[in-house]
């Protein structure tokens, strides 16, 4: 890729994989929503403001993506079903007693609002300081604060984590 | 036992401790007290083990290949004038498993630490993990000659307790690796320069799904609580 633009967006594909993925109850549809957005930006990109944030325009972008497609179309998938068999296609050998509530993880996940879920994967999951999300998510910093502390809450609420003997990661279920 | 101390420690302040946004001196204090108070580790242990789970359960594969090409092929209507971009380091983005197995690996030639004009040699990779042995995650130490390093996480591997770390050089890019520890001390098993003085770079999540990679790669579960990691690192805190 030898386009400075394609090639920053090319770079910038596990983040919008990320952001996707809070969106779309699978990494199959997250990558659908990745492609249609990317070609859509690329497509508009006279209508980019240079010396704005790229990831956040593209994120506004999938955003409405997503919801025009959700408005056309009713949600068909199980979002349990998809997370169990996400979880038969890992790996067995290293599916350790820690990996096998992943598929609970992704299902609470998935029942927390979207606002909440986006911040959960930025940070935890991707590892993006608080002020970078605040940027890209174009929210104050203490927002951010506030949508994760609520949703780490319901997460370990739901998963049981917060009962007395579930202060070690194998014992959380 | 309960000693209160005259302020109470909010969520927020636990969860800033555990995603690493505090300080290292706001850090070291909130770590004294919750050493003390086992219902604050309780709830710190809420943010550790949330954030633990999803980065397990959410861990991205490979970027598919398809996508790639479909920026690659997607038509570009832009301005006739040529946009000034940040350009980040091209690096291959398609990373074979069986690489990320390899024990020893760098990737990011841009890194850092050997400053040009220092007149004394930057600390090797090993010397800092050294450095920050006794360091416990969500912590950042100043590392002479070399500046801020944070500890991410600790991971049981089975190459033994390996700690992924994060630089912030006074001078010269950022950068992170994974060090495990052997009989002989700590040995650099990846490192990756962001290869920017920027703020922001969005390379930064590829180095995340690298580190991801080359942690399931070698068998590592979810990152340590801070009880088991103390306990690894050998050092009895109190």
């Amino acid at each position: 890729v030898t386009d400075p633009v394609k090639r920053q967006i090319v770079d910038m594909l596990p983040l919008l994989r990320a952001f996707a993925r809070s969106l779309a109850p699978s990494w199959d549809q997250a990558d659908d929503l990745v492609q249609a957005t990317v070609e859509k930006g690329l497509r508009n990109l006279s209508s980019f403001a240079p010396g704005t944030r790229l990831d956040s325009w593209l994120y506004k972008i999938m955003r409405n993506a997503w919801i025009d497609q959700h408005r056309a179309a009713r949600p068909v998938v199980s979002i349990d079903d998809d997370a169990t068999l996400e979880l038969v296609g890992e790996d067995g050998r290293r599916v350790t007693e820690a990996r096998l509530d992943l598929a609970h993880v992704r299902a609470a996940m998935d029942r927390l609002p979207e606002d909440q879920r986006a911040v959960l994967m930025l940070v935890c999951v991707e590892g993006l300081r608080y002020r970078e999300v605040a940027e890209m998510l174009e929210v104050p910093q203490g927002t951010v604060m506030s949508r994760l502390a609520r949703a780490r809450a319901a997460l370990a609420e739901d998963l049981g984590m917060t009962s007395r003997d579930a202060r070690r990661q194998g014992e959380a279920r | 036992m309960t000693e209160r101390n005259n302020e109470e420690v909010s969520d927020e302040m636990l969860m800033a401790l555990a995603d690493g946004e505090l300080d290292s001196a706001q850090a070291a204090a909130l770590r004294a007290r919750i050493a003390r108070d086992p219902e604050l580790a309780q709830r710190l242990a809420v943010f550790t083990e949330t954030a633990a789970a999803l980065r397990a359960a959410f861990a991205q594969g490979e970027v598919p290949p398809r996508l790639i090409a479909a920026v690659e092929a997607a038509e570009v209507d832009r301005q006739p004038e040529d946009r000034k971009v940040v350009a980040f380091p091209s690096r291959s983005t398609l990373w074979p498993m069986a690489l990320a197995a390899s024990l020893a690996l760098g990737v990011g030639l841009g890194w850092g630490l050997k400053g040009t004009n220092a007149p004394m040699s930057a600390p090797s990779l090993a010397e800092v993990a050294q450095a920050v042995s006794g360091v416990p995650t969500g912590e950042t130490a100043e590392v002479a000659r070399l500046g801020a390093a944070r500890v991410l996480g600790s991971f049981e591997t089975e190459r033994g307790l390996c700690r992924l770390i994060a630089v912030e050089p006074d001078e010269g890019g950022r950068g992170r690796f994974v060090a495990c520890r052997d009989v002989e001390g700590w040995d650099v098993a990846l490192s990756l320069s962001d290869g920017s003085t920027a703020g922001y770079a969005p390379a930064s999540a590829m180095g995340t799904e690298m580190i991801d990679l080359y942690l399931d790669a070698v068998g590592a579960g979810a990152a340590l609580d801070a009880e088991t990691e103390a306990a690894m690192l050998g050092g009895d805190p109190e």
